[in-house]
């Protein structure tokens, strides 16, 4: 099986060695540690999990002997760019041209670094981009987002016609404030 | 703050301009607000935006100069960007707040409103300021470079800033890290927002327990220049929590940013780019934290040394 890296509808920001990818179908935002960077790179249509396993070993530069499961690696970190939405399809056959032209070199202590952290942690982080009430500070009775670009107006007619109402009950079982309290958090 | 009230009232209520006004389908909306008895009103300017509030109240301006953007200067015409209409209820009767959409709070409590309109517009200056991005963060500067603390309201972060400013730091912001195209993060010098209270009150009645507190008052400045950052603190408050910072990676702190940037989904092209640059030169680190003033101090030598390091 080929994995092939998905490339539309996304924004790409290389930061040093990790790679930020903002999914604009879902909103959500992936940092790429530069293990799994190299692996995305890889997934252009022409590689097998073996064939990136074995690009990662030489460059890797894994001493003889010594017993290293990249093809597990490999294959985990495929799973888990698969699991964010970052894989677009497996193919059989390798294409004759590659999919997408991101194959890029990361510096070898980078990936090293990561290649050792990356048995214990996730080579992904993930986020979901917030909307602009969601980033906003705030009561939380705060209401709908401010409009920004164009987005649909509302037909429903305003409760304006008349003064402020006051057919609601005013709140008055409020129990009164208490002086000074402690402060806390805000 | 009184003594800026003759520049803050305008002689003509400001009016929505023409091309942001509703659609024809709802026109009966602003019509009712338009023929309401308005009694006074504004037109200012901040970050480039006009901005009009209507009242039906003139007295109520004198509140609302506690609640205006920093920086925020009289505008010279009354044709504005947004428009917001205020009606002040009498006796037990409803405070009503509207922008050009419909209603967004409606309270017995003057404070109320005023907090409401106070967030709204922050929320509508940040998602419409096109050169500058407005993270949700806390900021203080220390030798020159800024401390930078995103978190979402009620994370702590205000408690954090005061304790830092009362460590020496110059303060800089407790609402907004806002940063230009070079990666600089400006001032956005409001008073601080101080919440008194118990943490298990209800969210409802947060608002009623909030505090503004000139920074002067905790015996600290503000900072005037853009910085460019060095060090950005991803801290969530845990009661007793001990301070063991850890590092996080350029990337890991990027996302720190993003997740509390306002125009995030709007324009996430645009905030990459800048967030990029921001975490390009700066220690990351993240931590649960305990009280603020343990952690201030640590914070404050946590980046000396590692400007001292990469010196």
């Amino acid at each position: 099986m080929i994995p092939v890296a998905r490339s539309k509808k996304l924004l790409i920001q290389e930061l040093g060695e990790e790679v930020i990818v903002y999914d604009q179908e879902r909103n959500t935002t992936h940092c790429l540690n530069s293990l799994a960077a190299r692996v995305w790179y890889c997934c252009d249509g022409q590689n097998t999990v073996e064939d990136i396993a074995k690009i990662l070993e030489e460059e890797l530069e894994i001493p003889l002997g010594e017993s290293v499961d990249l093809r597990g690696t490999v294959s985990r970190i495929v799973n888990e760019l698969e699991s964010f939405h970052l894989i677009e399809e497996y193919l059989l056959q390798p294409t004759n041209e590659p999919k997408i032209s991101r194959r890029r070199m990361m510096k070898k202590a980078a990936l090293v670094s990561a290649f050792a952290m990356g048995a214990l942690f996730p080579t992904i982080k993930s986020i979901v981009a917030p909307a602009p009430a969601m980033a906003s500070s705030g009561p939380p009775r705060t209401t709908r987002p401010p409009r920004t670009t164009e987005p649909p107006r509302t037909t429903r007619p305003p409760r304006t016609t008349e003064p402020p109402r006051t057919t609601r009950p005013p709140r008055t079982t409020r129990p009164p404030r208490p002086g000074r309290e402690e402060e806390t958090e805000d | 703050m009184s003594d800026r009230l003759p520049l803050l009232v305008t002689s003509n209520l400001p009016q929505l301009k023409p091309s942001l006004a509703p659609p024809s389908e709802s026109i009966t909306k602003t019509d009712n607000l338009d023929n309401f008895p308005w009694e006074a009103g504004t037109a200012f300017i901040s970050y480039g935006l006009q901005i009009g509030i209507r009242v039906n109240d003139p007295d109520v301006l004198i509140g609302l100069l506690d609640y205006l953007p920093p920086g925020w200067e009289p505008s010279p015409l009354p044709v504005v960007d947004k428009l917001y209409s205020l009606i002040v209820g009498s006796g037990n009767q409803y405070h009503l707040l509207y922008d050009e959409e419909g209603e967004l709070e409606r309270t017995t409590e003057l404070d109320g409103v005023l907090h409401a309109l106070d967030s709204h517009l922050r929320l509508w200056i940040g998602a419409s300021v096109q050169d500058l991005l407005f993270v949700h963060a806390g900021v203080v500067a220390w030798h020159n470079r800024a401390i930078v603390i995103p978190g979402r309201s009620f994370s702590g972060k205000t408690t954090l800033v005061a304790a830092l400013v009362k460590a020496g730091a110059t303060y800089y912001s407790d609402e907004y890290a806002v940063f230009d195209t070079n990666g600089l993060v400006h001032p956005y010098p409001r008073p601080l927002s101080v919440r008194q209270g118990k943490r298990d009150m209800p969210p409802a009645r947060w608002r009623d327990r909030i505090r503004t507190c000139p920074v002067t008052e905790l015996g600290g400045k503000s900072g005037t220049k853009p910085l460019s950052v060095g060090l950005i603190l991803s801290a969530q408050y845990q009661s007793g929590a001990q301070w063991h910072p850890s590092l996080i990676s350029p990337g890991e702190a990027l996302l720190a940013l993003l997740d509390n940037t306002i125009v995030a989904r709007i324009r996430p092209q645009f905030a990459l780019s800048i967030l990029a640059v921001v975490v390009s030169d700066t220690l990351a680190i993240q931590a649960k934290r305990g009280e603020a003033q343990d952690v201030a101090v640590a914070l404050l030598q946590q980046l000396e040394q590692w400007l001292i390091a990469n010196s």
